[in-house]
């Protein structure tokens, strides 16, 4: 009897192979579907089984996915996804570890989060499906949300300028940084494949409608269009890059060089101290 | 609809028009399906059957596209290396054409217009092709693209409502 475990990554998987026997219940029209949709193109296209691949998310509804991948999923506190995939990167640095939700999820109750996983650098895909506004929840505005929007839960627009995402990721450290657009499942295939394949923590920003609370985000298919420059390696092209990005450029403006965190730091400390100091809490 | 066609002159041969037209059929299909799926979800049946109905016309096309491949070898493509003019394969219905208060007139009306693409599409490769054997095989496949245009114009018929029906219950209103 063959006690080896199977070769995974030599069988090919299609798109459908990623999907699970659960039924996503976003609302039809859902920029998420579109997203969906890409990532699993991305994934039978990297050629990696589901048993590779882990999916963690926190809280909204972009951050179902996990329940309708085949894939693992960690369906995680609300904000904390980041901090949940960078721990199982850590101890499982053999899996593909992906990491996804929405606006508010990771800019406004994880926002601390997305700063110092930028910083930590590990070797995670981060995807933030950005609609600007709390869904789940029936329609809050969120970190993304333009100052004007009126609504019945902000009347006359909440004044307050919204956070620029990409921004926040070069100024924080991370190594790839992209923006993709739901409406366009084949090119945000490619951009999630080349920001699962660059090392360390690699952001796509994806415009993604909220087709119930935004429905004027339907003009986005008109206003979006490719970057047209090659991808930028250094930090001062990238600043330069966002600084002319009306919000609808689709492409990549950075990847870095920076090797990816690892547990080389950690190895090299003395082990044997940390063991000491956990004893000292034992009751 | 010539302005959404592809760059049919890359699919001059065969096995690249068969490759290019099992790719329309599959994520065709496989789109009506999810669409199905979707509108099961948010509890309409109607819409459902319909799309059910749709994602068995595309199999049953893409049976037939299969027994046109029969032992011949198709080139391998990733999706995104297709050169649609439309964001995915040219009769895949996009995700936000759907919206949970449309009507089966709304969405016969997406289904015609996929169907309308892919009989332009084989036309276009029947008057472009230099290959002789791929322009009669273009040919069989945009009459097998009209029949469906017909039906569905035929189901159109039968539908005279609105294209978005109204929700009593507005989740933006709560």
């Amino acid at each position: 009897m063959d006690n080896q475990p199977p070769n995974l990554s030599t069988r090919s998987f299609k798109q459908k192979d990623f999907k699970s026997d659960i039924q996503p219940i976003w609302c039809p029209g859902c920029g998420d579907f579109g997203v969906q949709a890409a990532l699993f193109r991305a994934l039978a296209g990297l050629g990696k089984s589901p048993e590779e691949i882990v999916i963690v998310s926190g809280i909204g509804c972009s951050s179902r996915l996990p329940a309708y991948t085949t894939a693992y999923g960690f369906h995680g506190i609300h904000g904390r996804a980041l901090a949940v995939g960078t721990g199982l990167k850590l101890v499982r640095p053999d899996l593909l570890v992906i990491v996804a939700g929405g606006d508010g999820d990771g800019f406004s109750i994880g926002g601390n989060h997305f700063l110092h996983a930028c910083r930590r650098n590990i070797d995670l895909t981060y995807i933030v499906m950005d609609n600007e506004v709390y869904g789940m929840t029936k329609g809050q505005p969120s970190p993304t949300t333009a100052p004007d929007w009126n609504s019945m839960f902000a009347p006359g627009g909440t004044g307050i300028i919204p956070f620029k995402p990409l921004e926040l990721a070069l100024a924080a450290g991370a190594n790839f940084i992209a923006r993709g657009f739901y409406g366009d499942p084949n090119n945000l295939a490619q951009l999630l494949l080349q920001a699962i394949n660059h090392p360390g923590l690699s952001f796509v920003h994806v415009l993604s409608n909220c087709v119930t609370y935004r429905p004027e985000q339907r003009v986005w298919k008109e206003l979006v269009h490719t970057a047209n420059w090659a991808v930028p390696t250094e930090f001062a092209e990238a600043v330069r890059r966002l600084n002319d990005d009306d919000g609808f450029t689709i492409g990549v403006f950075f990847a870095g060089t920076r090797p990816a965190y690892s547990w080389t730091f950690a190895r090299s400390a003395d082990l044997s101290q940390l063991t000491k100091i956990e004893q000292e809490f034992l009751i | 609809m010539t302005e959404s066609l592809p760059k049919v002159l890359l699919v001059n041969g065969v096995t690249m028009l068969l490759a290019y037209a099992r790719a329309i059929e599959i994520e065709a299909a496989e789109r009506y399906l999810e669409l199905a799926e979707q509108m099961d979800v948010h509890n309409s049946p109607e819409l459902a059957n319909l799309f059910r109905k749709m994602a068995a016309a595309e199999q049953m096309h893409l049976s037939k596209v299969d027994n046109l491949v029969g032992t011949l070898k198709l080139p391998e493509i990733l999706p995104w290396q297709y050169k649609w003019d439309t964001p995915e394969a040219l009769e895949t219905t996009a995700y936000d054409a759907i919206h949970y208060q449309m009507t089966p007139r709304c969405a016969l009306q997406l289904a015609l217009a996929n169907e309308e693409r892919a009989v332009a599409f084989f036309n276009e490769v029947v008057a472009q092709s230099s290959d002789s054997e791929a322009r009669r095989i273009a040919s069989e496949l945009a009459a097998e693209e009209y029949l469906h245009v017909e039906i569905v114009r035929s189901w159109l018929d039968r539908f005279h409502e609105s294209d978005f029906k109204e929700d009593l219950d507005n989740p933006v209103s709560q």
